[in-house]
């Protein structure tokens, strides 16, 4: 009994110390909607040559507050995605179409009917949602604005 | 518990019916129960005691249990499997014929010796199984930090779970169920030669959902994850970055990404174009892969760029998904990833399908070759900021041809900016400017690359064995020449970059009469990439070689000594062809020269022009023609010299091959070489 009682205190323990890891700091700085740094320069000095040493990732390394052992916690999900793919990204949302627009709206869960709404209304104000490295803050302000996609600002 | 001390209460209250008798009867007949309900109490009680010794600890089997099956192994000779052999890593090495483990890590072991012993590694992990202590990697107990061993050994010995309950490893649980896998694919991010590190190519393993899903997440590639083996440097380039890659003093590493952030990496930043190779895997065999991937995440294996490397490990991986498959046993000596892919490709039901997705450059290119030559130009313009976006209109009344030059255009800044290190402030400003633009016009279908009808595969195989026949300063003259690695200007370029060759370790022995066939050249590296400048993207090309050689310049035989030539330089190429077959080049031709055999100095330093054409007729033809001047320093005599070659290839990896050829160096004559030969790519 007693056994168990320490077993169930130390998983406990265990998930509060990993769900810790989730808020705040993500090792690019907090969630970008707070208007912190972005993970580009990150990427572009591990990766120059082709051989990427980013311990970010690593299976081997616990976690940088946005991973665990190199899996995106969901609280990041979308917010890592917009970051990491933001160069194809704004690509995507001038042109309203592609592969990388349409993945956003998977990952924010944005219903069928919806899509088209959300790709025209993210390249109508595609000016304003990457004017600067906060993409996923401005595209949240889009969203809000939105009446018919208001519903999906809660995602980013 | 002790039954006689009851009976004899029991009878002592039975023995007096007097008024004590009737309390106590009532007070027997009570005990009578309770003393039946006591003794249940007290049996569950002592049951619960047993079973609660029984608990995690002491659910171990016991110390025969385990022998048994220790025993059992080794009857069954577990230890020379093929799964053992691939989930340990094994490899005899080829020239010591010895058995030892790749793996460089002591934690990867739980025995002493388990790095070259099988047996004793397979004992002691068996033991190990059943230690609770979380002692190993990422804080695991060895049953959690080697679950593919332990998953392994469970059903070869047969064991039953009851006897061996499956241990609860919430962090591999964690991770694997956030992993999804249940496709596998191979990716390539094919080569792109003005990388010297991307020159192999690369390979990693991109694992998807079930296509079938109700969450459309499920069905965006871009969101899966990506394993990863590369090595762990922290040189960006230069001599340092080869010398530690080729002599393993790097650490190589398993990392874990979403895709996304990999086709960023080398669709965009390096301009690579990426090819996937989607394997049938059943769901046992992805389970298989996924725990030796857990496995191997914190095991250090040192990084060698020749051969194990990211391809290897990668087949490695893959063999442990297949036991028995032994795809990584046909790799000894090197391992190009291309080749790997080849091998992988060409199993028999492995390969379901073949998926390409265009770099940067190559999108850009689509967009140009769309746009004609003229108006290309002005994507120049505009990415250069010489032209405004809002003037586009003008000078392209067309909205779709609009459209293609302000996506070029931000294409192209995005490419010059990582080709020329432009300040992130000016390359935002940019192509924000440019998309605004483009944002204004409608959709339109999107544009799409081809997927070209060729995939690396279809190329020729990368090693090379030639045989040549012919005459050298009027003598007759063989020459056998072979080389590992990897593509010449004029070997089939189907499957394989324009343009771009590369040749590492290619040895050549010649003969000249009828005597004995002696050493002629060694070329650790010779590597050349001829990219046509067109206005757009402004190619640069380059071409650097090091020989080590008999002097080429001397007529006689007897009196060629040996000595070495380093040469490169920067160069220029022209497309002659709209569709890119013929190629026109020139190149500043730097060269330093150490031979024995020169009269005063050995060394010679000096400089020239090299130009030629390169001629791809068909896909069965190719041909070549270059000539070149040099002029030394410190009056070393002056060189020049002519090459004609024609190739013709009948199959994929045969060519047949015609060569003529003039060197001249002042003071020593003019020396003629023609040959006819046979090349053979295997």
């Amino acid at each position: 009994m007693k056994k168990f009682v320490i077993a169930a205190l130390a998983t406990v323990a265990a998930t509060s110390a990993m769900a810790q890891n989730n808020v705040g700091s993500c090792g690019w700085g907090s969630k970008v909607f707070q208007g912190q740094r972005g993970v580009a320069p990150q990427v572009l000095a591990a990766t120059t040559n082709g051989t990427s040493g980013n311990q970010t990732f690593g299976i081997t390394f616990g976690t940088s507050g946005c991973t665990q052992d190199g899996v995106v916690t969901s609280s990041w999900k979308t917010a890592m995605y917009i970051d990491g793919s933001r160069v194809a990204l704004a690509r995507d949302a001038a042109a309203g179409q592609g592969e990388s627009l349409d993945t956003l709206a998977a990952v924010m869960g944005v219903k069928d009917a919806d899509r088209a709404v959300f790709a025209s209304t993210v390249k109508r104000n595609c000016g304003t949602v990457f004017a600067d490295e906060h993409i996923a803050a401005n595209l949240k302000s889009v969203l809000t604005a939105s009446p018919e996609l208001s519903q999906y600002a809660a995602a980013i | 518990m002790s039954q006689p001390a009851l009976t004899s209460f029991h009878h002592s209250a039975m023995a007096d019916p007097a008024t004590p008798a009737k309390r106590a009867g009532w007070t027997t007949h009570a005990w009578g129960r309770y003393m039946v309900l006591f003794k249940l109490i007290g049996l569950t009680l002592w049951l619960t005691a047993e079973v609660h010794a029984a608990s995690p600890e002491a659910t171990q089997p016991s110390a025969d249990v385990l022998h048994q099956w220790q025993q059992k192994a080794t009857e069954l000779g577990l230890a020379r499997t093929p799964m053992w052999r691939t989930l340990l890593h094994y490899r005899t090495h080829p020239i010591t014929r010895q058995l030892r483990s790749l793996a460089d890590d002591p934690g990867f072991f739980l025995a002493p010796d388990g790095a070259s012993n099988p047996e004793a590694e397979l004992q002691a992990t068996l033991e190990a199984m059943f230690d609770t202590r979380p002692v190993h990697a990422m804080e695991q107990t060895a049953a959690c930090r080697f679950v593919a061993r332990q998953q392994w050994l469970r059903s070869a010995l047969q064991i039953d779970h009851e006897l061996w309950p499956e241990p609860d490893c919430p962090r591999f649980e964690q991770w694997r169920s956030a992993m999804r896998a249940r496709k596998v694919s191979l990716i390539f991010p094919s080569a792109y030669l003005n990388s010297p590190a991307s020159m192999y190519g690369h390979t990693f393993l991109r694992l998807d959902p079930a296509p079938a899903s109700d969450s459309d997440e499920a069905s965006a590639p871009l969101l899966s994850y990506a394993i990863n083996y590369a090595a762990n440097a922290h040189e960006s380039e230069g001599i340092a970055y080869a010398l530690k890659g080729l002599m393993g003093l790097y650490p190589g590493q398993f990392t874990n990404a979403p895709y996304y952030l990999r086709i960023r990496e080398y669709n965009d930043l390096e301009n690579r174009d990426i090819w996937e190779y989607e394997l049938n895997f059943t769901p046992e065999e992805v389970e298989r892969l996924l725990a030796h991937t857990w496995e191997l995440g914190p095991t250090r294996f040192n990084y060698f760029f020749i051969d194990e490397n990211c391809s290897y490990h990668l087949l490695a991986l893959l063999d442990a998904a297949r036991p028995g498959w032994g795809l990584a046993d046909r790799f000894t000596w090197w391992a190009i990833p291309v080749d790997t892919i080849r091998a992988v490709a060409e199993t028999p039901g492995l390969l379901r399908a073949v998926h390409y997705r265009p770099a940067n450059s190559t999108e850009l290119k689509a967009r140009a070759q769309a746009l004609g030559p003229q108006d290309a130009m002005l994507a120049r313009q505009l990415a250069n900021g010489e032209l405004d976006p809002s003037g586009l209109a003008q000078l392209l009344p067309d909205a779709r041809r609009q459209t293609l030059a302000l996506e070029a255009a931000e294409r192209l800044v995005a490419f010059d900016a990582v080709r020329e290190g432009w300040a992130e402030s000016l390359v935002h400003e940019r192509r924000l400017a440019l998309l605004q633009a483009r944002a204004k016009l409608p959709s339109g279908d999107p544009i799409v690359v081809p997927q070209p009808p060729d995939d690396p595969t279809q190329g020729h195989a990368t090693a090379r064995i030639d045989l040549m026949t012919g005459q050298r300063a009027g003598r007759p003259w063989l020459t056998l020449s072979a080389r590992p690695a990897y593509h010449d200007l004029l070997d089939p370029t189907r499957g394989y970059q324009a343009g771009a060759a590369i040749n590492f370790f290619q040895l050549s022995l010649s003969r000249a009469d009828d005597g004995a066939l002696r050493f002629e050249r060694l070329t650790p590296v010779d590597i050349t990439s001829l990219s046509p400048r067109e206005p757009l993207l402004k190619a640069r090309s380059w071409h650097v070689a090091m020989h080590i050689r008999r002097d080429p310049f001397e007529r006689r035989d007897a009196d060629r000594h040996v000595g070495a030539e380093l040469r490169g330089g920067p160069g220029l190429a022209w497309d002659l062809d709209p569709q890119g077959r013929a190629l026109a080049y020139t190149f500043v031709d730097n060269q330093a020269q150490w031979d024995r055999g020169r009269s005063d100095k050995p060394w010679a330093l000096g400089s020239g022009l090299a130009g030629g054409l390169l001629w791809s007729a068909s896909p069965r033809w190719s041909a070549q023609v270059e000539g070149y001047a040099r002029a030394y320093l410190a009056s070393q005599p002056e060189e020049w010299g002519w090459t004609t070659q024609l190739r013709w290839h009948p199959h994929r990896d045969w060519s047949v091959q015609g060569l003529i050829q003039g060197m001249h160096r002042d003071g020593q004559g003019h020396v003629r070489t023609w040959g006819l030969g046979l090349m053979r790519h295997w």
